[in-house]
This record gives C-alpha cells, structure tokens and sequence, in this order.
C-alpha cells in the first residue's frame, strides 16, 4: 500500500464504511475496479474499507487506496480460534447459542442475527468465543449438530464444513466494527452479514450493491464442487429430502443473503433481471433499485470509427481466462475466415491470469490454422484500438454489466454479445425505453460459435447497418449509461442515508 | 462383524461415523482416567507406608492421607462432570475408596485398564488406519454400511425424471440439481439437457449451465480422447462401431470440444459408419433377422445414418427387426458384436491424425 494510514484515522468514524469481500484492493478489474471508482467519485465523503479474506496473505495490494479512505480494515474468515484447546466450565446459554447459530445458518434473516448477537453479549461475560470454538466444549455442540442435522452422513467431513462455516460466521460476529454513518455492503454473504450486524449494533443505515447475484455463483459452485463430499447418495433423484454437505453449505449462504437483505435499507444492482433473486431471497419491493454502471464518455469522443475500406476487424477486449470462453470466439473466428477470408480477430487483454488457459487457446489457433487471423495482443490501451475496430463481440459465459459494451458503445461500434447478465438490456433496450431505439448489437447464445460467427459476419457485411447499429448503441450509452449518472445516484442515496436517523432500539444489540 | 467394525472400515467417504469417533474418543478418555486413579491410588498405599514407618500405626494421620486420596477423586469427578466426560469409573473410585482405603482406586483403575485396554488400541488402529485411507473395504462392505446408515440410494423413490424435460419446465432448484449433477459426472447423455439449459429462458440457469459447461470441458476432451482409442477394436465388429459412434455424435455435438477435434470426431463418425453400413448389408444377406443398436440412442444413429445414406431397405430390415424384438422380448436376436461377419473383418479403421 502506498498510503500509510495512522490508528487515529483508523479510529475516526467516517461517512461511509465499504464491506467487500474477496476483491478490492487485491485483486484487479470487475468489482475492485468500480469500487475504485465509487470511493474516487465520491471525493467529498470520507470511506473507511473493511477487505474480508481467507486468511492473512503477502499478495500486494492492486490499487493504491484513494486520498479519502482513512483505513483498511482486514476481517480473516479461515483465523478464527486459533487458540490452543483448553478445557473450560460450560457456560451459561451456550446451549441456547448452539440452537440461534443453527436457526441463522439454516434459515437466516434479521431476528435470528438478532438473537446470536444477544447470546453473545451474555456469552462473552462468561469466556471468550475463540477460547469456546477450540473447547471441548464446542466438540459437544459440533456433534449435537451432527446428530440432528445430518445422523446418516459423514461425521468427518461434517465436522469440518461446520467449522468452516461456523468460523467464518463468528470471525465476522467478533470484528471490531469500525465507526461510520453508513454500511455499504458490495456482496451478501459474509460480507452481507457483517453489514447486518453493523445494522443492528450501531443503528445505521445498510445499503447493499450487488453486481452479480452473490448466491447464485456461490450455488453453482457448490453444486459443481468437488471438495464437497456427497456422503449421501442420491443417484439422479432431484427430490431425495436427505439433508446432505452440499445442501449444508449452499442454505448457509442463501441464509446469509437472506440476513442481508432483510437488514439492508436499499438494495441496488446493476440491471433488473437481478432482482429476481433478490426477491426470491426476502429482498423487501420497497428497497429495491437499479443504478447502471456507467463511463465517462469524454474519453471516447475524439475517437472515429473504422473505415468500410480497412480490413475487417473484430475483437474480443477481455482477460484470456475460461470465464471469457476464448476459445468459442476462436472457434467463430474460424468459421468466419471462411466467410470473409480477410478478416482479423482481435484479443485485446492480458494473457497471464491463467496461463494454461492462454496456451490452450493458442494452441487451437495453431489447430485452426488462424495463426494469420487471430492476434493476442496482451494487455494494451483500448482507445489505440478501438477505431481500428468494425465489431466488438463477447463470448463471457457469465458477466454482469460489462463496461466493455459501453465503451465500444460510447466509440460507435456495434456488439455481438452472449446473452448474459445485462447484454440483452444495453445492446436492445430496456422494455421501458422511450423512445424505443433499437439494438445496438445482436446477442447470440452461450458457446455458441455458429451464431457467433454469423452474427459478426452479418453486420461486417452489411456497413449501413453496422453504422445504424454503432450510432444507436452509442445513444443509448450516452442517455443511461454515463458515470455522471451513476456518480449522481449514488452521491444522492449515500447524502441520504447519511443524514438518516439511527434506527431506534437497535444500539442496545451491542 | 460388529456394527462398530464394520462401520469402522468403511472408507474415506464415511470416515467419521459417529459410533466410533465417540467411541475412539470414550476408550482413549476411560484409559486416561484409570490410569490417574491407580496413580491416586499408588500415591495413597506409597503415603500409609511412609506414616506407618515415621509414626507407626496413627490412625489420624491415616485418616487424613485417605481423606486427601478421596479429595483428589472428587475433585477429579468434578473436573470430568464439568468437560462432559464420563464419570462412571472415578465415581466407582470413589466407593470403592470410601469402602476398601487406598485398594478401592487402585482396583477400579486396573480393572479399566484391563477391560479398556485392547479394544481402545484396536479402535485406535482401525481409526487412524481409516482416516489415512491406509486400508480398503470391499464394496459389498461398504455398501452394506451405507445401506445401515442410510447413506443408500432411496429404493422406494420414483423413477428418476427424464433430464431434458426437467431442464425445460421443472422447477429452479430442479434444474439447478441436474446441472450440478451433470458437473460432478458427467456422461455424453447429458448433452441434451445441457444444451437446453444453455438456451434457457431463465438468465440464472443460462449462466449456471455456461459454468458448468466451462467445467466439463476438460472431461469431454478426454471423453473424446478414451473413445477413440477405442478404434482398433471396433473396426471387425458392427455393433461395438455403432455404439463408438453414437457415443462421439453426441461428444462432437455437444458444442464442448474444441473446434480441430470436432472436425476430427465428424470424420472419425463417417468412417464408422462405413464399418456399421457393412454389418447391416451382411445381415440383409443373411436374411436374418438381427440387431445392431443396443439402446434407443444407438437406434437413433443407426437410422440416421442409414437414411443419409439413402439405405431405406437397410432401415425397413433393422425397424422389422426391432419391432420383432420389441413384441417377443423372449426372442433370440443375433447380435452381429458376438461373431464378426468376414466383410466386417475386412473394413478397418484408423485413427486419423
């Protein structure tokens, strides 16, 4: 970190506290990058960072903390009760802590936080909670579970997916919270129940940003995971009741998402097929809203367009990483060579996240024989790009709102997007667009080379309504997806929360 | 073998069966606190003979030595009741203490050890042995304990739904099973519901499916790979080639392989096809009614590939004979797989590169 920052800032409550976790400042691009962007934007409040991790880690840290962070905050999920084991006298409503923490893992929601808070008030007067996690006292509790939960399972890997979630769920009970007039969560789990509590134990205001669906990534991962054991075995049955692992760990975090929720005062997302889930996990209809991402479009106004007499060019401006399925726009690349025998592809971002990953898509290039078609050209400034750019495609096989949409947008090029996240809503428009401007693109579906292929062959081959479709995606960026916009709306609901009262009867959670 | 064996043998998966974690963790804690009460014991017998030899037969100052004894019994009673731990043997201590002096903990620590002692080590052995995953179990054991335990597959259960259908109008957590099914064992037969799930009209399920196929891929490439290795042997038997090639139909169908090795499956496919065309036209000859496919996938490709290429009498005989076996289950159908005919013998194949 470039800034040092002093225990007196770290102490002083600040206008805004930022909870994330797994990302910013560590990892670059997606989520850190725009909670970069939020914190810069927002120069005249002051922000405090709380960075959830696994553990204590040496990576450096990838973004230089803004002017107006007064401290980072680290929160460990994997270093709770590291004490040595000591035996201890039980104490009193431990027995009821077991049954409130099993009520807030298996279901969730604001009374059952509520509720373990309070145990722990009683509990803490009696021993500390690393001291009870490593007891054999806690051994007690974790087989009670056992035996209620799951009696037919594996007692072993039970055990430690229960200390695990258990872990994590008391290290994020025991932080210290830092002092600040409002809690702004950027995911649920964890992290969401941390900003819950806050809720709770100061009387401040909560208010959730969700980029994608933090529940269902979490779910799908679970669901494909294979250090989760199925100990059960259900065969191809979709409705055995066995309560199983993998059940286990998925309920806690839509129990976690759930507590999130219902302790947020404003929930937002980036597009409204979001909110779907949100409601489905107890989001309340009056919380909810949508505030887009957006770009400064200063940046890009100089640019001009690619000339119908250049060769034809497509790219794809990302990471070379599974996520992107590279190797589907290889794929199309190839079969559109076979139609427009010129034609270049473009792979604009860098090539050493996953190196394995990178090799295998230039080994297809090698296979195809595209070695003259396809360029990688690692990390670069898109702006030298872009007006060398007739189509942008993406072939993500999961995105939430891709700021890369809206800069080939704000610089006239059409897209070519896989139906993902809100593809369909910037390139076609939302339903409730007046007037109705028409796509700025085509969406195509997931690993789908064919009509990949086709869809950016299309629109090489017909000018006219390559140019009608650029102009109309760079209007619609300029009318909904500015960063003045998103600056302002955010500005506007921090101002707010900000001069909120604190919710009465909920400091005495403390 | 008793519950607490067999359980203990079970394999990794099942390592941490209650039964015998408990009783592993009670065994190694009962040995523990006998041995402390022989040691309270020992002290006590040590302590009477160092008064008898000061200062003979006095009984107060004996009294006062067996009354420390008890205290340290009690005190370690106690200790036990307060960590949850079994207190049956300290308290029969104690008793025999009140009743027989310093013989009553050394008795009831030496009858623990004797009567503890060897099954905690063999529970011990069977336990780490276990959970170093230094011993295998038979499968037959092993489901047995998992039938026991309930960890079985529910017999009573419904049949399973068809996938495909589930995919397009079951249920958000029923779809969102089969994809985690797919995920974790993936078969070429799942194509299909993955495929739909891709074009889902539900977002989450359109991204769920995208990830999961993201992660079958590596396991379609070696699919792919396996299969067709599998080409040497296939090339003499008819009914071997068409199971081959109803496999890597759906492998380079599935949008999964990498582009270079779908058009090297596409055209392993066709060569196949020669070698099943060959089967079919010996059985034409032979006037007998015989079976190539083997399920109703294989029938599928086999009748695809006979209309492609325009063998509509091929496909008229395979239909009869289908519909032969299908009315007399009971009847002998020949399959061509179990003695190749000698034009078969003479198609071979080879992988191409």
């Amino acid at each position: 970190m470039n800034r040092e920052i002093n225990e007196a800032a770290a102490s002083r409550e600040t206008d805004v506290c930022i909870i994330v976790e797994g990302c910013y400042p560590y990892i670059p691009g997606g989520v850190s990058g725009w909670i970069d962007w939020l914190i810069r934007s927002q120069n005249e409040l002051s922000f405090s960072v709380v960075a959830l991790w696994p553990k204590p880690t040496d990576q450096p840290p990838r973004y230089a903390l803004p002017p107006n962070v007064s401290a980072l905050h680290h929160l460990y999920l994997q270093d709770f009760g590291a004490e040595p084991v000591k035996a201890i006298k039980t104490p009193p409503g431990v027995d009821q802590l077991g049954l409130d923490l099993g009520h807030l893992m298996g279901q969730g929601g604001i009374g059952p936080l509520s509720k373990v808070m309070a145990d722990l008030v009683e509990l803490r007067r009696h021993v500390s909670l690393p001291l009870l996690f490593n007891s054999p006292l806690a051994w007690q509790i974790t087989q009670r579970a056992y035996a209620s939960e799951m009696p037919y399972g594996s007692f072993l890997h039970f055990f430690w997916a229960w200390r695990a979630l258990l872990g994590g769920l008391l290290s994020t009970l025991e932080f210290p919270l830092p002092k600040a007039k409002v809690y702004h969560t950027i995911s649920t789990g964890y992290a969401g129940v941390l900003a819950a509590r806050a809720g709770l134990e100061t009387g401040r205001p909560v208010m959730l940003t969700e980029h994608g669906i933090y529940t269902n990534e979490r779910r799908i991962e679970l669901l494909m995971a294979s250090w989760v054991a199925d100990t059960v075995d259900k065969g191809h049955a979709l409705d055995d009741p066995r309560f199983d692992l993998r059940d286990m760990w998925i309920n806690a975090f839509e129990a976690y998402a759930r507590t999130c929720y219902e302790g947020s005062n404003e929930v937002v997302t980036l597009y409204e097929d979001n909110q779907k889930a949100q409601r489905a996990l107890g989001a309340s209809e009056d919380h909810l809203r949508v505030i887009a991402n957006g770009i400064d479009l200063k940046r890009f106004a100089a640019l001009r367009t690619a000339g119908d007499d250049e060769r034809p060019t497509v790219a794809l401006i990302g990471r070379v990483v599974p996520i992107k399925d590279v190797k589907t726009f290889i794929t199309a690349a190839g079969l559109l060579r076979e139609r427009i025998p010129n034609v270049r592809a473009l792979i604009l971002g860098p090539t050493d996240e996953d190196q394995g990953y990178y090799e295998e898509c230039a080994a297809l290039v090698a296979a195809l024989g595209l070695e003259n078609t396809i360029e990688f050209t690692g990390s670069v400034n898109i702006l030298d790009y872009l007006s060398r750019i007739h189509v942008v495609a993406l072939t993500s096989l999961s995105e939430s709102q891709p700021l890369v949409i809206l800069e080939a947008g704000a610089a006239g090029i059409p897209f070519v997007a896989t139906n993902v996240g809100s593809c369909r809503e910037i390139l076609e428009g939302r339903p409730d667009e007046v007037p109705a401007l028409g796509p700025g693109g085509i969406i195509t579906e997931l690993v789908a080379p064919v009509g990949i292929a086709q869809a950016i062959g299309d629109l090489l081959a017909d000018p006219a309504r390559r140019r009608r479709y650029g102009e109309t995606l760079r209007e619609r960026v300029k009318r909904t997806y500015t960063s003045d916009k998103a600056v302002a709306s955010y500005r506007t609901l921090y101002q707010r929360l900000i001069e909120a009262p604190d919710r009465p009867g909920n400091r005495s959670a403390a | 073998m008793s519950t607490a064996q067999s359980t203990g043998q079970t394999e990794a998966d099942s390592t941490g069966s209650t039964g015998t974690t408990v009783a592993a963790s009670l065994a190694g804690s009962s040995a523990r606190t006998a041995t402390r009460l022989l040691i309270i014991g020992i002290t006590e017998l040590a302590a009477i003979l160092v008064v008898r030899l000061l200062l003979g037969w006095n009984v107060p100052v004996l009294l006062l030595v067996h009354a420390i004894a008890l205290t340290a019994i009690i005190h370690y009673l106690r200790k036990l009741e307060t960590d949850g731990d079994d207190i049956s043997l300290p308290l029969l201590a104690l008793i025999a203490g009140l009743a027989a002096g310093p013989i009553g903990p050394i008795g009831a620590g030496l009858i623990a050890i004797r009567s503890a002692a060897p099954s905690d080590a063999d529970l011990l052995k069977q336990w780490y042995e276990r959970i170093s995953l230094s011993t295998s179990v038979d499968p037959v054991t092993r489901h047995c304990d998992n039938v026991g335990v309930g960890r079985g597959m529910n017999l009573t259960a419904p049949s399973p739904a068809s996938f495909l259908a589930a995919i397009e109008s079951g249920t958000m957590v029923e779809r969102q099973t089969i994809l985690g099914i797919v995920a974790r064992r993936f078969h070429a037969d799942y194509v299909p519901a993955l495929q739909a799930a891709l074009k889902s009209s539900e977002p989450v399920i359109r991204v769920q499916a995208a990830a999961v196929a993201a992660h079958v891929r590596p396991e379609v490439a070696q699919l792919f790979k396996a299969a067709i290795t599998e080409l040497p042997q296939v090339s003499a038997d008819p009914a071997r080639a068409l199971g081959l090639m109803q496999r890597l139909e759906a492998l380079t169908a599935s949008g999964l392989l990498d582009e270079s090795e779908r058009r090297r499956g596409l055209e392993i496919v066709a060569r196949l096809g020669d070698v099943v065309l060959s089967g079919v036209r010996t059985v034409q000859l032979s006037k007998r009614a015989a079976l190539l496919a083997s399920n109703l996938a294989e029938r599928a490709t086999l009748e695809a590939l006979l209309i492609s290429r325009d063998r509509f009498a091929d496909l008229r005989t395979q239909r009869s004979a289908g519909r032969a076996l299908s009315r007399r289950p009971a009847a002998r159908i020949r399959r061509l797989g179990q003695s190749p005919t000698p034009a078969a013998r003479q198609t071979s194949l080879e992988v191409p590169a």
